[in-house]
């Protein structure tokens, strides 16, 4: 479904992702995990257009996306959670969820999303006319996947779920991620510094060291790898 | 007391114009985080291009002409935000900053190139006369009661279209996360236009009620472009219910001073409020206080 191909990013004189070339099969969890600042988010801000490429290519159920901008590339249905949430934080939890369908012309299926993302998250129904800003990190997030999920995407790409958030909830979030990916047959790729969760979720691994991509293979297998465990897992 | 009220209509009847130019400022700024010194020229190119269309085609109507005036204000900011501001947008704040005083005085030498440098009468102007309240003491003059009329008519198409279209749904996330915008599918660049599009649009229609109470000449904006900038930062930079207060109250400040004191302290005690306001709340008036992220 999404295969870039010797991508390379540079932040100014960083040279940000090297080479980096990955693949994400429709209907898969596709993790992408490394330390912090190894060029994850980065990497998803490359893919979704936040980022010019500088070489590379990025293909998109067999579209181009490397010079798209990034609000064309969401109507092709790859739509990106970023890092930190960025919910609007004057306005409402529905207003938040209506920008997500922002693309979608369909009234109906707007309304019937918007009942999925209740669904998922019944807590944003409580908050339905709360500012995002008021809301905790959590609920902050849930409102950030819900709102990407409105946008009705084929791929969803979410960046660091876990950040910043209580233990308990980031639990709940990640069983909804799995949820969102079997019942809606949803593909998925997600960045993640908690390589544990991560690793527990995904089909499917890739492994960022500053910049390149080092190691990769299934999520079961990476998981009982000696260098990930001693680098990432914490065993 | 009749002395006062009066002071305070013709206050606000200024101070509702002022208001308009402020909500120009704020909106650029909230969505951008520009302040934009050339948009008192935008208003100066709306009386100038009213006053041409009325002078050249002769029988257009007035209200015809006024839509014209601001539809090439909104325009002229448009290719300003375009050619001047877009390309600085990555750089320091104070590239674009300087860029807009740039603009500012090369519109006021376009318009004296244009127009002549010598202040021109307006080619219409207001009805003659006055609705008086005797029993009051005071008066309204037409020419009041249709700038408070019109002004109410376009702050409230600017409220309805920020709060209740599709567009202006997209240019408030856009002031808040223009990055998450994107990520929803809307196009900025095009929402920045659109939104110095309003905003000059309304500074230009202040420019032909502005032309028709007193006269066209190529720094008429520079004065009211203050005052509505003063008015904009005492209601809250970014806030659009702080503009309009703000507006009103600079114009009421003003017709205070000037029937009180003198016309001479007018902009000298706006200022100094402008200081009090923001040394007790620097936010301004309705306006939030930033968090500045680490």
């Amino acid at each position: 479904m999404l295969e870039a191909h010797g991508v390379n990013v540079y932040y100014g004189a960083i040279h940000a992702l090297k080479d980096v070339s990955l693949r994400v099969e429709a209907g898969s969890i596709v993790t992408l995990i490394g330390a912090n600042g190894a060029g994850k988010s980065t990497a998803l801000r490359a893919l979704s257009g936040l980022h010019r490429t500088s070489s590379g290519s990025v293909k998109f159920s067999g579209q181009e996306l490397s010079s798209m901008p990034a609000h064309r590339i969401v109507r092709l249905g790859l739509s990106h959670c970023p890092e930190g949430r960025h919910v609007f934080p004057r306005l409402s939890v529905k207003e938040n969820l209506e920008l997500g369908a922002f693309i979608i012309k369909d009234k109906a299926a707007i309304k019937a999303s918007l009942s999925h993302v209740f669904e998922l998250f019944p807590r944003l129904k409580e908050r339905l006319n709360q500012a995002a800003g008021t809301l905790s990190g959590g609920e902050q997030q849930m409102l950030a996947i819900g709102r990407a999920f409105m946008a009705q995407p084929r791929l969803l790409m979410l960046d660091e779920p876990s950040l910043g958030i209580a233990p308990i909830l980031v639990q709940e979030i990640f069983r909804t991620i799995k949820q969102i990916s079997v019942s809606q047959n949803m593909t998925i790729l997600l960045v993640e510094q908690n390589a544990n969760l991560a690793l527990k979720i995904a089909d499917y691994a890739y492994v960022l060291e500053t910049g390149r991509i080092v190691l990769h293979g299934k999520a079961s297998e990476l998981a009982a790898d000696p260098r990930i465990k001693a680098a990432y897992l914490g065993h | 007391m009749s002395e006062f009220l009066q002071f305070l209509i013709n206050g606000v009847a200024v101070g509702s114009m002022y208001a308009l130019i402020a909500l120009g400022y704020t909106m650029v700024y909230g969505i951008v985080s520009l302040i934009n010194f050339a948009h008192g020229e935008f208003m100066m190119m709306g009386a100038f291009i009213g006053a041409l269309v009325l002078h050249r085609l002769q029988g257009t109507p007035l209200v015809v002409a006024l839509l014209i005036a601001m539809l090439a204000s909104g325009l002229i900011a448009v290719v300003t935000e375009l050619v001047a501001y877009r390309p600085l947008r990555n750089q320091p704040k104070i590239f674009v900053l300087t860029a807009a005083i740039a603009v500012s005085v090369l519109l006021q030498n376009v318009a004296r190139l244009v127009f002549g440098s010598s202040a021109v009468a307006f080619p219409a102007s207001f009805p003659e006369g006055s609705i008086a309240f005797d029993s009051l003491g005071i008066w309204i003059e037409y020419s009041q009661l249709i700038v408070l009329c019109l002004s109410l008519v376009l702050m409230v198409g600017l409220w309805l279209v920020v709060n209740k279209t599709k567009i202006g749904m997209a240019m408030r996330a856009t002031s808040q996360d223009l990055e998450a915008a994107r990520l929803m599918g809307i196009d900025t660049n095009l929402i920045i236009s659109f939104t110095f599009f309003v905003g000059a649009s309304l500074a230009g229609a202040v420019g032909v009620l502005y032309g028709m109470q007193y006269s066209v000449d190529p720094l008429m904006g520079v004065q009211p472009g203050l005052a509505a900038f003063v008015a904009a930062v005492l209601g809250g930079i970014g806030s659009l219910p702080g503009a309009m207060i703000g507006g009103v109250l600079i114009g009421v400040i003003e017709n205070l001073v000037a029937g009180y004191l003198s016309s001479t302290y007018q902009s000298a005690i706006t200022f100094l409020i402008l200081i009090l306001v923001l040394s007790v709340k620097p936010s301004g008036l309705l306006g939030r206080m930033t968090v500045v992220k680490v």
